[in-house]
């Protein structure tokens, strides 16, 4: 990505959403599922519990979690749709792999270890890299600050001052306190990302 | 105006329904997953470089489809007409069309590649164990280190049982989910556990009955019948000119000792090989019996998913690449058989795993 381009804003609630190519994507209508299918992919730093928050959404057991060298998929259902969310693995070997997964993507979950203060700063240049991929244009964001469960963690107003969440002009975010292990907070996530859905299905 | 529309979408739909039926859709996307499932694991999480090979698989798919639409003249129009229309689901089957399905699905892929990756395995264990189910010829020669050899051999023939005994306990076990699965039948029996058993009591019965020795394996199993023969030949206790012992018309005395240490032998062979005394019940049996047709019958589910994905086309190319996929493990060792042994069982698990999950 040598070049960097500052995009101009895009009007908000109507995300781009680049598609397959032509024949694949007739094919992918005789899968006869009649939900629509949503991509979400999940990023964040390495231990930010990525997979634990997927499976926890996926509504699976959480307690023999291992870092992830590859990636994982699962599907959760929601307000009629399907989404397949995509966790990718975050050590940093890992994270120029990101790239090849977020064609197609409808929507951004990026996780933060709230009580990771060390790299706040490392996680912050992450997701502004991420956020300035072209295939993420306009993509709704959806920021965790996980780990809340952990008395060192920090809040989620205070991170999202150190993200500079609020110069995001070019999509909707949000950032929701929670907490994978427990589950506190997930579900206020997910109910974020479906109004998303809704608006822009509208 | 309607019908003549509708009469179009058919034909299109039957068209290439048609051509994924076909050597020209079949042979290249078969080449492609035998050649790149070999990274592919039934592990939940996935392996970055799936994702590669996922990317190869769509371009590879969308250039066949491409291709054959330009070449019967189908636009892409008339394709998204067609396989829009009711008529496109209630023409082709989803067997018909996973291969094209995976290519929009990622998980499906995956699966279709574990699969394929698992098959290889069991077919690659398969020939290697029909090529090198026998000693080599330095042990089961010459009579003067007899006793040796046939200790060897039934420490060889106890391993074999009891791991075999192992496996259809856990086998038996699954096999009552898999009850109502494969009911096809054919000759081509592979994994040759229950025969090693099965030979014991051959063995025992052909030297119970003389002579006939040589004549009685008929069994299916190529790698039993060679067990058999090395069960027989250390078993002769006369050195020199035995070939021709199982004719009757031998030197009566020496007949005599030779029945009658045959019998031992087998009898302590069987013994040894933790068979329950020189008989066996009816119930045993029958329990061998099922064990081998429940192998019979997992091979035939192999074979039948390999038939489906072949769609009925002969290819010649695939015996050799079968060829090609083995001959490098040829020449193991026995402590590599018995590592492969290992794999066996786990890719069996795999296999049941993922197919039964179909």
């Amino acid at each position: 990505m040598g070049d960097v381009q500052k995009h101009p804003s895009t009007p908000q609630g109507s995300p781009s959403t680049p598609h397959p190519q032509g024949l694949l994507s007739v094919i992918q209508k005789l899968k006869g599922s009649p939900e629509q299918e949503l991509r979400i992919v999940l990023l964040g730093l390495d231990n930010a519990g990525k997979t634990t928050l997927l499976k926890r959404l996926a509504s699976e057991e959480v307690s023999t979690i291992t870092p992830t060298q590859g990636f994982n998929i699962k599907s959760v259902h929601s307000h009629g749709f399907k989404l397949n969310v995509w966790d990718i693995g975050g050590q940093r070997s890992i994270r120029p792999y990101w790239r090849k997964y977020l064609g197609s993507t409808d929507l951004l979950i990026y996780v933060i270890d709230s009580a990771d203060q060390k790299r706040f700063e490392e996680t912050g240049q992450e997701l502004a890299e991420l956020t300035e991929d072209e295939s993420l244009m306009g993509v709704p964001l959806l920021v965790f600050a996980n780990k809340q469960d952990l008395v060192t963690a920090a809040p989620a107003a205070e991170i999202a001052e150190g993200l500079s969440l609020h110069t995001y002009r070019d999509r909707e975010w949000q950032i929701q306190a929670c907490s994978a292990l427990s589950g506190e907070g997930v579900q206020d996530g997910m109910n974020w990302i479906s109004s998303q859905i809704m608006n822009r299905k509208k | 105006m309607a019908a003549e529309e509708e009469g179009d979408v058919e034909w299109v739909v039957d068209t290439i329904a048609g051509f994924l039926q076909g050597p020209a859709w079949s042979i290249p996307i078969l080449e492609f997953m035998e050649q790149k499932c070999e990274v592919f694991d039934d592990e939940e999480e996935s392996k970055l470089s799936y994702t590669e090979i996922y990317k190869e698989y769509q371009a590879l798919v969308e250039k066949l489809l491409e291709d054959y639409l330009k070449e019967v003249g189908i636009n892409e129009e008339k394709f998204q007409e067609a396989f829009s229309s009711p008529l496109a689901k209630t023409r082709t089957s989803q067997a018909i069309l996973q291969t094209v399905l995976a290519a929009e699905d990622f998980r499906l892929f995956k699966k279709m590649m574990v699969q394929k990756n698992i098959e290889m395995q069991l077919q690659a264990i398969r020939i290697i164990k029909e090529r090198n189910g026998v000693l080599p010829d330095c042990l089961t020669e010459g009579s003067d280190v007899f006793s040796e050899i046939e200790e060897e051999e039934m420490k060889i023939l106890r391993e074999v049982l009891r791991k075999s005994k192992e496996e259809y306990e856990i086998e038996q076990e699954r096999k009552r989910t898999e009850e109502a699965r494969g009911k096809l039948k054919s000759p081509d029996v592979s994994y040759g556990s229950p025969g090693d058993s099965r030979e014991a009591i051959k063995v025992k019965e052909s030297m119970e009955g003389a002579d006939d020795s040589e004549g009685t394996p008929k069994l299916p199993l190529e790698e039993s019948q060679k067990y058999a023969r090395e069960d027989l030949k250390p078993v002769r206790p006369l050195p020199k000119g035995t070939e021709s012992l199982p004719q009757p018309s031998c030197t009566k005395g020496k007949d005599d000792v030779k029945k009658r240490s045959a019998g031992k032998c087998s009898e302590n062979a069987a013994q040894k090989a933790g068979m329950k005394g020189p008989n066996l019940s009816e119930l045993e049996k029958q329990q061998l019996k099922q064990r081998e047709d429940y192998l019979k019958k997992k091979r035939d589910m192999l074979m039948a998913t390999k038939k489906e994905s072949r769609n009925n086309v002969l290819l010649p190319s695939n015996s050799e690449q079968k060829e090609e996929e083995s001959s490098p493990k040829e020449e193991m060792s026995e402590e590599k058989q018995r590592l492969l042994q290992k794999r066996k069982m786990l890719a069996e698990k795999l296999k049941e795993e993922v197919i039964n999950k179909r």
